[in-house]
């Protein structure tokens, strides 16, 4: 089974991090509590600490800029099917995984909220429950995140 | 300068005079009595009305027809059961020829609900076992004569009969009856009681050449007689009928007659003199004073019949108003369900529209489809009728131009178990059919107290986008909402047509049904919107909602026809470019229409745009924040209505664009209105 880990929110100020640094490598098993990642906030510098347990699967690099939201990296029950979807040619970088999804999706978007998830590589999974999403949607909703 | 006309100097023996040898057309004495009977029966009747008026026991108006009675009691005598016969305002004497019901008549003056119309209908809307009047100058001639045709398809060799006077020889659809009637050779006699006068004025000033010879212009054979020489017409009334029943062609019968009575009550300003001559040469007058029939006992007898009708009025009761229809409970019980839209092939609504009749017409024999060119080759403007006079030789019937015959013919099939619906080619023409709607079809269920149903169905296609230019492109539905009786919908794309049509046969009261012109050509929606949900209404002719599956919902639209495509792409639009989920309200019954069943819906929004095709003073939009603020004001702080200006329709396609509500300027209206009155959004 595989979970996306979003880039949380870390300050109200903030909608998008710079990633200081990784702690963890790619298929590496983390545990629940691991220091997960380093975030860089217009304040300070923020520790992030891993919510499950599995192996890693980075989908940003250190020293990209990512929105709040957006899809950080996949946490895998199984090395196998992580290494599946590597075999397979996930881009680790997610670049497109957005527009992808936005196409399989029952879940409409606006144009609006489509080119904001785009523009911010946010993982429109977080909104499947939702029949209509507007740009006003996503910005509450990752405030609240 | 004299801008009066000059008048042909009026000589009495121009109308009619007594045959010197009044034995010459002996009748059968039990005939011959029968007749004077009656005719006593009317006068006295008569008389006695205008008593009761002057003395202020009646309310309303009455004509009489003292002086004319034999007209209507010679051709009377030949009626069989089952042939139809229509009167006009000066009504009583048909009417008695014909029913013999003094006590229904008398009752039905007095306002009581033992009248034959319990009240309803008054001196000149009677109803009574195949006879009909009504108030309106000509407008029954083609009622009567769809009633002939409805004999004639029927094979019943029973004939229509309409009275008429010589005023009404000045209104136009008597011209396009005769030509229907000549055409179609419809088993119709048509009774012109030619008095001289249309109220005060003297034909001498109003009608042109000769009366007879207007029929015979249409092929229509001409008989003469004159209400002076009773017997004589007697048996010219008989060769009449005999000739109309049994060659099933119509008749016009001319008889000269005069009115000894005022128009109405008390207006009457012909020259004594002359009004002398006619009372003196008046045949009843003449039984009666030359006593050569024992005219005592019947006089005494029609007192005593009269007398005991107009206590019965009085004490009757006066209806109560339980009695006339009300639509004010119309949508007491509409619900809302989820609709999956059942149109699943990608049809044009033209062909879908065509394959509904071509359903209902091979289900229900009933079933007529009348207009204008509609038969193949041509099959309709809109080609609605495509190929069904193929299949359907006998039920698909071309007209001449004549919108009112049209109407009020297939009005009179309406009346006899047929199930016509009349095509009006353009929506724009149907104003010349006007007085056939709300005067007779309209009215007839309810003046005529239940007796009569007419479920009549009256297509026509309205709107613009066509570049049809100020006359073929109008929307002019609106002057019909509000007209009781009827019943007024509009089609639109998000249900499949079949649905509505097939829910037509079973109608019982007219209907109005409009197709927009511009979705002839648009396909039937096949679903909402994606992230839209479709409700249906469980009204005969449902309504529909299309809302958002989710969210919360910052605009409500409302419109019909065409508005409901256009509106469901301007849902889609709000949503996916400018971030506003909208829903949409699109009834297809927009009259009668109660706007309570959807106020819950229309909470649900903060901002309301009713939208419209035609112009919006006094239209749908106004009725319906009428009602709203009736019963829930709080719902119009945003409202705005969206129509083309005050403005003729333009044939040139640069400007219709630009005045014809359509997705874009619909957009841009409700962005402007929901930034300009919304702060959260600024």
């Amino acid at each position: 089974m595989k979970t996306t880990i979003l880039v949380p929110r870390l300050s109200s100020n903030d909608d998008i991090m710079l990633i200081l640094k990784w702690y963890v490598n790619n298929k590496t098993c983390v545990q629940k509590g691991d220091d997960l990642i380093l975030f860089e906030t217009s304040k300070l510098a923020i520790d992030v600490q891993c919510e499950g347990s599995g192996y890693i699967l980075q989908h940003c690099k250190e020293g990209q800029n990512v929105s709040v939201g957006s899809p950080l990296a996949s946490l895998y029950t199984e090395l196998a099917e992580l290494e599946k979807d590597l075999n397979n040619g996930v881009d680790l970088n997610q670049v497109n995984a957005s527009v992808k999804i936005l196409k399989d999706f029952n879940t409409r978007f606006t144009e609006p909220a489509r080119k904001y998830i785009m523009e911010n590589n946010i993982d429109p999974k977080q909104f499947e429950h939702l029949d209509l999403v507007t740009l006003k949607i996503i910005q509450e909703t990752l405030s609240r995140n | 300068m004299n801008a009066r006309p000059t008048l042909k100097p009026f000589t009495l023996s121009n109308h009619f005079q007594p045959h010197e040898d009044d034995d010459q057309d002996n009748l059968d004495h039990t005939i011959e009595e029968r007749i004077i009977k009656k005719a006593i029966l009317i006068r006295k009747v008569e008389e006695k009305l205008l008593e009761l008026f002057f003395k202020g026991e009646l309310y309303g108006t009455i004509h009489t027809c003292i002086g004319q009675e034999f007209s209507g009691i010679t051709i009377a005598e030949f009626l069989q059961q089952g042939d139809s016969i229509f009167s006009n305002h000066r009504c009583h004497g048909h009417f008695l020829s014909t029913t013999n019901d003094v006590h229904g008549l008398i009752a039905e003056i007095y306002g009581k609900e033992t009248g034959v119309c319990a009240g309803k209908g008054g001196s000149q809307h009677l109803c009574k076992e195949g006879f009909y009047s009504n108030g309106i100058q000509g407008g029954l001639l083609p009622i009567s004569a769809g009633f002939a045709f409805a004999k004639k398809l029927n094979k019943s060799q029973k004939i229509s009969i309409v009275f008429i006077g010589d005023g009404t020889l000045g209104e136009g659809v008597l011209y396009e009856v005769l030509n229907i009637a000549s055409k179609w050779n419809l088993p119709l006699l048509f009774v012109i009681e030619n008095n001289l006068y249309a109220q005060s004025t003297h034909q001498s000033e109003t009608l042109a050449g000769d009366i007879s010879r207007r029929a015979l212009a249409f092929n229509i054979n001409v008989v003469k007689g004159n209400t002076c020489n009773w017997k004589e017409l007697y048996l010219k009334a008989e060769k009449a009928v005999k000739y109309v029943r049994e060659s099933s062609k119509p008749l016009f019968f001319q008889i000269d007659t005069y009115r000894l009575a005022a128009h109405s009550k008390g207006d009457d300003h012909r020259d004594k003199d002359e009004v002398k001559h006619f009372e003196d040469i008046d045949p009843l007058n003449c039984i009666l004073r030359n006593k050569s029939v024992n005219t005592k006992d019947l006089l005494t007898e029609t007192d005593v019949i009269i007398n005991s009708a107009v206590e019965s009025a009085r004490s009757s009761k006066y209806p109560t108003k339980k009695v006339l229809e009300s639509f004010d409970q119309l949508n007491a019980n509409i619900q809302f369900q989820p609709y999956t839209m059942q149109n699943k092939e990608k049809l044009r609504m033209s062909t879908s529209i065509n394959r509904a009749f071509k359903e209902i017409m091979r289900s229900n024999d009933k079933v007529l489809f009348i207009g204008e060119d509609v038969r193949s080759p041509y099959g309709g403007a809109f080609k609605i009728s495509s190929d069904l006079s193929d299949l359907f030789p006998d039920r698909v019937i071309n007209t001449p131009i004549s919108e009112a015959a049209i109407v009020g013919i297939a009005t009179g099939l309406s009346m006899n178990g047929f199930r016509p619906f009349v095509e009006i080619m353009f929506g724009d023409f149907i104003t010349l059919a006007f007085d056939q709607i709300v005067n007779h079809l309209s009215k007839f269920n309810t003046m005529f107290n239940h007796q009569v149903d007419a479920p009549l169905i009256i297509r026509t296609p309205m709107g613009g986008g066509k570049g049809y230019g100020p006359t073929h492109s109008q929307t002019l539905e609106k002057h019909f909402f509000g007209i009781p009786g009827l019943t007024v919908l509009a089609i639109n794309n998000l249900i499949e047509p079949k649905i509505l049509y097939q829910a037509l046969t079973k109608q019982n009261n007219p209907v109005l049904l409009v197709e927009n012109k511009v979705l002839y050509t648009k396909y039937v929606r096949t679903e909402p919107p994606h992230g839209f949900n479709c409700l249906i209404s469980n009204e005969k002719y449902p309504s529909l909602i299309i809302s958002p599956k989710s969210g919360q919902i910052d605009v409500t639209l409302i419109g019909y026809g065409n508005l409901g495509d256009i509106l469901t792409d301007v849902i889609d639009k709000l949503f996916s470019e400018h971030e506003i989920i909208a829903q949409l309200i699109c009834p297809t019954q927009i009259f009668p229409f109660d706007i309570r069943p959807f106020m819950e819906s229309i909470s649900k929004g903060r901002f309301l745009f009713l939208v419209e095709e035609g112009q919006k003073f006094a239209g749908f939009g106004s009725e319906i924040i009428a009602q709203i603020a009736e019963y829930d004001s709080t719902l119009l702080a945003n409202v705005k209505r969206i129509a083309p200006p005050n403005s003729l329709i333009p044939a040139s396609k640069s400007l219709e664009t630009e005045i014809l509500p359509n997705v874009e300027s619909i957009t841009q209206s409700i962005i402007k209105e929901i930034y300009e009155n919304d702060n959260s959004r600024t």
